[in-house]
């Protein structure tokens, strides 16, 4: 037995045991939340592979196994991509793991983020059944919007084993540019491109440098040139930013990420990056918990961490409210509570 | 009085004075664009406060009445058609642009707020909101989100899920819930797209942060005929292929044209099989590139004139026509119904024939205006109410146009919503596990099942019962307004 059969066994399996299970991919994205110890795994490796590919139809869908680099090979030989800059932390980070981690890369402020462009999802829910949501067309509003509260949820309501994604034309050209600058500077600047019709497509500001990249067709691409000074800079840089390949990740052992208003003060964090127009912030090292004092709107994530420091939750806690309203939803997907246990956040096994 | 528990009145009255209990004034609500499922509220309440919502969804659910929440009215599926026994919310008064923040892009607005009117709002800054449901001038941005509503800028600028950045809702109990926010993620599960089609039924939306975009600095609208529908099909997922991504990309087949045409004068080419209407945008220098390959992809699947406008008076002229198709079909037939099903693009030909055959099977005409670059179908079926039997073979039409949409991989509702309308076609699209979760997620939200009870989702044993009945559609409506 293979495939969605053997996935709805293990899973009825480990129901009727009361053994919980953790779901995992290219088994890239450890770090990320808790993994409870002694868990069975089960594995969607080597559900790889792609369903249906109409590139007219500017949809793709494809197994929850199918490594994002993979993916986007295919893609890209038809001269279409997947929007949001999907991470890629190696070559086996699959698509189903970035798109249960709900994870958008450089380009999510321009052109959406991962749940934007899942259309549909094949989902093995904890008693075996294969239950589909959504759709494989554009515009769907029959039933609740359950293919994107699974993007997201760490796979804590039930298996992802098919997804239907929406992809887009790749552009003709893409181009980096990097300046030195203030943050201030760096701010207005990204600001400035985003009052306008331009081709920004990511930007990030790092250590006095402003990179930006522009996409688009080679006369959109220089109309947004002409009102940016600076020098050009390597495209390969933003797949390293997306992946946390940077020197500067891999140096840290404490990674913090806030996600905010991008408008609001930088207080006195002192922030590595800041990308997707100074939305998402990288904190390296703190010497406490960033939480602690933080008297912004946005949300903090402990992606990485090493666990002789200081105790912290890896996710922003719920108010009372919001956690209810959470733990209502897992225990209708999830009654027995087997799928990913505590992975986003320990109390009752979310 | 159709409620008639004084005592739930009186306490009703005690949160707002503004109560309608005489039948004469209920009856002003009694359907939303679904005119044909009519049905008198039990009590008509028009809050202005957010306190007040929460204090009026409090009492109903600990006395255990069903409300309903209303915008504008201008659904097409009954969304908001009332419950007789139940408090209908009219949010109307919530009409006010809260804050416009030009630095992150964003407004802030009440959920009773048209959707023309924020982007009204906002355009001395050069900026607009991008969703555009052609009853844009009527419909609200609460009842937007409610129903998840599309338009015909959706393949490029998303639908109403992919613009709103922040929700405030009031939750069955009476709570007020933060959904989503000014950045672009929110720890948790994503409760922010969840509410966004839910229909009025896992929550109640009291404020709404949109997103806003700025205006592209030029545009250009392209109008192309073709000999027959396929052509146009064709040319459709041509432009796709090519690699374009249009604003917009609409397609009217000759009655549609035709109606149009004798009711704005716009200029259509009456004696062609089918039209495209192209929307193309971008920054300055981007767009004679993209014209040209739209040209070459029309041009060589047999397009027989094409045109392009610039000009904004001419744009707006091309555009006019298109939306006043609806109403314009109204005036070539005493009736017509309405679909909403969405198709895989490449199936645009073969849905298309499919149509036409069933229009001569059900001897009723039928015309086409739609989202073609969506695969997102409108066709209007024509017949005449008076006559029962025609009546009985348009039903009969358009639930074998939403079966032919799912055999081909579709959707029953593209952009409608399933209101009261398809409740029983969603029995044909979901199993009984999946609407297990769906009822799942109700009760998460909604245990005691007082918000908006009977739509959107169908029972197993209603689905038992339209199974045993196979097909028995509700009456047909007659929307006032045009849509796309």
């Amino acid at each position: 037995m293979e495939g969605i059969d053997a996935f709805a066994e293990s899973i009825k399996k480990a129901g009727s045991d009361g053994s919980p299970i953790q779901i995992k991919g290219g088994g890239t994205k450890g770090f990320l939340g808790y993994v409870a110890e002694g868990l069975q795994v089960l594995t969607t490796q080597s559900y790889a592979g792609v369903l249906d590919y109409h590139p007219a139809e500017l949809i793709v869908r494809v197994r929850a196994g199918t490594p994002v680099r993979t993916l986007d090979n295919l893609l890209r030989s038809e001269g279409q991509m997947l929007a949001f800059d999907p991470p890629a932390h190696d070559a086996t980070s699959t698509i189903g793991g970035v798109v249960s981690a709900g994870l958008s890369g450089s380009a999510r402020p321009y052109r959406g983020a991962a749940r934007d462009h899942l259309l549909g999802a094949g989902m093995v829910l904890h008693d075996g059944a294969y239950c589909e949501f959504g759709g494989q067309v554009m515009k769907n509003v029959a039933g609740y919007d359950v293919s994107r509260l699974v993007c997201g949820a760490y796979g804590t309501l039930g298996l992802l084993a098919d997804l239907s994604l929406k992809v887009v034309p790749a552009p003709e050209l893409e181009k980096t540019i990097t300046r030195e600058c203030s943050s201030d500077v760096a701010r207005e600047t990204v600001k400035l491109l985003c009052n306008r019709v331009s081709s920004l497509s990511a930007s990030c500001y790092s250590g006095g440098t402003l990179s930006v990249r522009l996409s688009g067709n080679e006369q959109a691409v220089k109309a947004t040139e002409e009102i940016l000074e600076g020098n050009l800079g390597d495209n390969a840089f933003w797949d390293q930013l997306d992946a946390q390949a940077l020197p500067a990740f891999q140096n840290a052992v404490d990674v913090w990420r806030l996600s905010t208003d991008a408008d609001e003060p930088l207080f006195d964090y002192d922030f590595a990056i800041l990308d997707w127009g100074f939305a998402q912030r990288w904190l390296f090292d703190p010497k406490s918990d960033p939480r602690v004092g933080y008297a912004g709107s946005g949300h903090w994530t402990r992606v990485r961490h090493d666990k002789d420091r200081f105790e912290a939750e890896v996710f922003q806690p719920l108010s009372a409210l919001e956690f209810e309203l959470h733990r209502r939803l897992k225990s209708t997907f999830d009654p027995g509570g087997i799928f990913n246990p505590g992975r986003m956040y320990r109390k009752e096994g979310l | 009085m159709p409620i008639d528990n004084q005592d739930f009145i009186k306490r009703l009255r005690a949160i707002t004075s503004d109560i309608i209990t005489d039948e004469e004034r209920l009856a002003v609500y009694e359907s939303d664009g679904l005119t044909a499922k009519k049905q008198l509220p039990g009590v008509v309440v028009i809050p202005d406060t957010i306190e007040q919502v929460q204090a009026i969804t409090a009492l109903c659910q600990s006395c255990e009445v069903p409300l309903v929440p209303r915008g504008a009215g201008t659904g097409l599926s009954g969304g908001a058609m009332p419950h007789h026994e139940g408090v209908l919310l009219v949010m109307a008064r919530f009409n006010q642009v809260l804050d416009v923040d030009t630095s992150t892009r964003t407004a802030t607005v009440q959920p009773g707020v048209t959707n023309l009117a924020i982007s009204e709002a906002v355009s001395n800054l050069g900026l607009y909101y991008a969703p555009d449901p052609s009853s844009q001038i009527a419909c609200t941005i609460g009842g937007n989100v409610a129903e998840n509503s599309g338009g015909v800028h959706c393949l490029k600028y998303g639908l109403t899920v992919h613009n709103v950045k922040q929700l405030k809702v009031v939750l069955p109990g009476g709570e007020l819930m933060v959904v989503g926010g000014k950045g672009y993620d929110t720890p948790g599960y994503d409760l922010l797209a969840l509410m966004h089609g839910s229909e009025g039924m896992l929550g109640i939306v009291v404020e709404v942060i949109v997103q806003l975009l700025p205006k592209p600095p030029e545009v250009a609208v392209i109008m192309a005929a073709f000999s027959n529908v396929i052509d146009a099909a064709n040319s459709v997922s041509g432009v796709i292929s090519a690699g374009l991504l249009p604003a917009g990309l609409e397609m009217m087949d000759k009655l549609a044209i035709q109606a149009a045409e004798s009711f704005v004068g716009a200029g259509y080419p009456e004696a062609a099989e089918a039209m495209l209407l192209c929307e193309l945008d971008g920054s300055l220098g981007e767009l004679e590139e993209l014209i040209e390959s739209v040209r070459a992809v029309f041009e060589s699947n047999g397009c027989i004139t094409f045109t392009v406008a610039f000009d904004a008076v001419e744009r707006e002229k091309l555009w006019l026509g298109r939306k006043a198709a609806f109403p314009a079909v109204g005036r070539i037939a005493p009736d017509y119904y309405c679909m909403d099903g969405t198709i895989p693009r490449r199936e645009l030909a073969n849905v298309l024939q499919a149509i036409t055959d069933l229009s001569h099977k059900y001897e009723l005409q039928v015309a086409n205006v739609f989202h073609a670059a969506d695969g997102n179908l409108h066709p209007l079926i024509l017949y005449d109410a008076n006559d029962g039997d025609q009546l009985t073979r348009a039903e009969a039409f358009g639930s074998e146009i939403l079966a032919l949409c799912l055999e081909k991989g579709g959707t029953i509702t593209g952009e409608h919503g399933v209101g009261v309308e398809k409740i029983n076609e969603m029995c044909l699209q979901f199993n009984r596990d999946e609407l297990g979760i769906f009822h799942g997620i109700k009760n998460a939200f909604d245990h005691y099942g007082i918000l908006n009870p009977g739509k959107g989702i169908p029972t197993l044993s209603r689905c038992a019962e339209f199974g045993a009945m196979h097909v028995h559609r509700g009456e047909e409506r007659f929307p006032h307004l045009d849509r796309f």
